[in-house]
């Protein structure tokens, strides 16, 4: 699968009449801290230097998470102007705003930090399942879109957070780690354990295919679910 | 200590500190040793996802066709100028293809031909192919199935919880660590039988860096602080193609090596290929440390575009060809900016691996009794230079090396107390930030150090910049004393940004002594003042340990017993 999926953040914003600044607004968890900032532009930005420049220049406990820059830690998920995005792979024209908020479906720690604990439950509770070991490989036929899917996740929990499902508080496992086992479990889908088969697992998703329209890396859960659901995958018939 | 912070006293056996590939392998192989051993995993940010095994594009392993353990270590020595530790080296070359298997039965899928055999590919620095990749997916892999393996053994994972100090027991025996809850401000004194540090070196030290946020050295400058030697503390390997996006913290991404020698030009912002003065047959294809110096030239020297990077052109391969070819790297460069397909991308030198590191035995063993060492933060395998490919395959072997050595030492070592008044110290010390009414803001040294170590300590030294560099750095440790944040504990960046800026300092302290120290060139280390290799003064390697507030520096004979300079075939 090819890289980070790149959304201007211009595409969907507003053009502030504040020339050469980016207007930011981030939702805190303290409503009495500052959440709007005027940040100065520059080519080229990302909204992560929009929200180091706000830490850095104009509230030093404004929080939130970040990693390796390059798409692939999932850690700087944010809700920008409504949707889901990696902060450091999002790029930012000048004089336009941003309304940042954390991601929703998870308890928010401190302003755009939030707890993954729910989603990691999740995944921890199917690779538990799944025996570790040789699985299909490309070469043996499978679906190579398929494949990717249930590989390359890189646990930014954005669409756990756009799952409406897994954001109504049920106990349903949520896309990546329903994903997760349809690319590797090893066994036939009758004999799925009830967790991964059942109103938690693949007959809980309401083919909503949010997760897909808002993964970052341009994976396909929704697909796999469906996939699976109807054993058309070799491996679970 | 900040009131009402008693610190939470947890015990465990084996002490991981680090989630990338070395603390995850010797997780595993730790629990694989003895089921009922109690293991904790501290990780600064989130498990496997915060250091740099993740961003890794392949892993070299003797498993191809003509290839072997002997020719992949004499790769190494070659590599690294002979300044290796042969016997970490050796059993890196060994052991790197039994990784590939261990891995596959983790469920790591990597590219095979269509018989099944794996695939093997080309790398400059390689004389048989064996890079061994997954797409270009190969970090993410590995770590997210070493993950899943993790979670299946249940560790305790302390995750956002970073690691302030080690603790020593009045003899000198490792004790335990000290951590800080990011999350919560929260002390936790962790009391351990061993401790492993894999936190992943301190690349970030410079200008233009690669690595992710959270490798600030932390592990470096507890190893010296406890008093363990560290080697080879002047070899930085630096790739030539980092992102040049002026103050963007997308600056240092790396785009790829690749790219010179698919036909890529590399102009000054004159338009002249500068390669032609000083490679003029090689060109782009010369070697690393020839691209990095020269490159580097016409940036210090002000023949940079914005002073900031040169241009690496492909778009006269064609635009169709670039785009399908290298994806990812287009869109990388167009989050900069600009575009492969089309024109010209700047790209500066960037520091991206730590070569040198805690002096260890073939099991990890530190100096220090009860602190054993692994992956990046360890010195030796690599010698002078260091070579992609190599880095994941150190962090698995030694990582599960570490990770059984620990297995054993866990039996037998009780646990110990710490020194008196050391945990007071060392908390006292870290919360001193937060007390201060006024001070220095760590994110502005920070960046004076990166910018001393890019013009005193970067690919081209000589002893002259280099000392500036050390003096800079003895003002910004004064600075440093005298940090502030704002005074709350929980979730606080600019807290931890002057933790950071503390360990970066005295990691970024022993590289300078130690690049001081070698007059000679060799590997990554170019010494302007001395451009010759010496192998009649020099094949030594240097050691650095600190007492108290004092450096010392010492150098040692390599123990040339498998290979030498001009014996170069295979033992």
């Amino acid at each position: 699968m090819a890289g980070n999926k790149t959304r201007r953040a211009d595409s969907a914003a507003t053009p502030s009449g504040n020339n050469g600044f980016v207007k930011l607004t981030v939702r805190r968890s303290d409503p009495t801290a500052p959440a709007v900032f005027d940040v100065p532009g520059a080519e080229p930005m990302v909204v992560l230097d929009v929200l180091l420049a706000a830490q850095q220049h104009r509230d030093a406990s404004l929080a939130f998470r970040f990693s390796c820059r390059a798409g692939r830690c999932g850690t700087c998920t944010v809700r920008l102007n409504g949707s889901a995005v990696l902060a450091c792979q999002t790029p930012v024209a000048v004089s336009t705003e941003l309304v940042v908020e954390p991601l929703g479906g998870l308890p928010v720690v401190k302003d755009l930090v939030v707890d993954m604990a729910p989603f990691h439950a999740r995944w921890s509770e199917i690779v538990r399942l799944v025996e570790p070991g040789p699985v299909v490989t490309a070469s043996g036929g499978t679906d190579q879109t398929l494949l990717d899917s249930s590989r390359e996740c890189i646990s930014c929990g954005a669409c756990y957070a756009a799952c409406p499902v897994a954001a109504s508080g049920r106990a349903f496992l949520g896309p990546a780690a329903l994903a997760r086992a349809a690319g590797d479990y090893a066994g036939p889908a009758a004999r799925a354990p009830a967790s991964v088969m059942g109103s938690r697992g693949f007959t809980g998703c309401h083919s909503v295919g949010a997760c897909s329209v808002v993964c970052p890396r341009d994976l396909d859960p929704a697909l796999l679910i469906r996939s699976l659901r109807r054993g058309r995958r070799g491996r679970f018939t | 200590m900040m009131p009402g912070t008693a610190p939470q006293t947890i015990a465990t056996d084996i002490a991981i500190i680090g989630s990338g590939a070395a603390g995850l392998m010797a997780t595993i192989h730790a629990s694989d040793s003895a089921r009922d051993l109690d293991i904790t995993v501290v990780s600064k940010g989130a498990v496997a996802r915060s250091g740099c095994s993740i961003m890794t594009l392949g892993f070299n392993a003797a498993v191809g066709p003509g290839d072997s353990v002997e020719t992949h270590f004499t790769d190494l020595l070659r590599r690294g100028e002979f300044l290796n530790d042969q016997q970490l080296a050796w059993v890196l070359a060994s052991t790197a293809p039994e990784m590939i298997d261990e891995l596959g039965r983790y469920g790591c899928l990597f590219d095979r031909t269509p018989d099944g055999a794996l695939t093997v590919l080309p790398f400059a620095g390689q004389s048989v192919n064996r890079h061994i990749a997954r797409r270009e997916q190969t970090g993410l892999e590995i770590m997210s199935r070493l993950r899943d393996q993790v979670l299946r053994i249940e560790p305790r994972l302390l995750e956002d919880v970073r690691a302030l100090d080690l603790l020593r027991s009045d003899s000198g025996d490792v004790t335990g660590v000290v951590l800080l809850d990011m999350r919560s401000g929260k002390p936790i004194i962790l009391s351990a039988r061993v401790v492993v540090m894999a936190t992943g070196g301190a690349a970030t030290i410079y200008r233009v860096a690669s690595p992710a946020r959270e490798k600030t050295g932390d592990g470096l400058a507890m190893c010296l602080r406890a008093g363990a030697e560290l080697r080879d503390m002047e070899m930085m390997q630096f790739l030539s193609v980092g992102l040049a996006a002026g103050p963007s913290r997308i600056s240092g991404l790396l785009l790829s090596e690749v790219l010179r020698f698919a036909g890529g030009h590399l102009t000054n912002v004159a338009g002249h290929r500068f390669m032609a003065d000083s490679a003029p047959e090689a060109m782009e294809r010369a070697s690393l440390e020839q691209i990095v110096r020269a490159s580097y030239t016409e940036i210090v020297e002000g023949r940079g575009w914005q002073n900031d990077g040169v241009l690496l052109d492909v778009s006269h391969l064609g635009a169709g060809v670039v785009a399908d070819r290298y994806p990812e790297l287009v869109d990388r460069s167009r989050l900069a900016g600009h575009d492969l397909t089309t024109g010209p991308v700047p790209v500066a030198p960037t520091s991206h691996f730590q070569i040198g590191g805690a002096v260890i035995d073939a099991d990890c063993q530190s100096t220090l009794p009860g602190l054993l060492v692994a992956g990046e933060d360890a010195g030796g395998v690599h010698g002078a230079a260091w070579n992609g490919g190599n880095g994941i395959a150190e962090s698995t072997v030694f990582g599960a090396r570490a990770g059984e050595r620990a297995a054993r030492l866990a039996t037998e070592r009780p646990h110990q107390d710490a020194a008196a008044g050391q945990i007071a110290d060392i908390l006292e010390r870290h919360h001193a930030p937060l007390t201060r009414d006024q001070g220095t803001v760590p994110a502005t040294i920070a960046d004076r150090l990166k910018e001393a170590m890019w013009q005193g300590a970067g690919p081209v030294r000589t002893e002259a910049g280099l000392r500036r560099a050390a003096d800079t750095i003895d003002e910004l440790r004064d600075e440093a004393a005298q940090t502030m944040a704002p005074a709350l504990i929980e979730s606080n960046p600019r807290w931890h940004e002057a933790l950071d800026v503390g360990n970066q300092i005295d990691v970024a302290a022993v590289v300078v002594q130690s690049a001081l120290e070698r007059e000679e060139t060799r590997g990554v280390h170019f010494r302007d003042d001395h451009p010759d290799r010496d192998d009649a003064g020099w094949l030594r390697y240097v050691v650095a340990r600190a007492d108290g507030n004092r450096l010392e520096l010492d150098s040692r004979a390599v123990a040339l017993d498998r290979l030498a300079p001009g014996r170069e075939e295979a033992p």
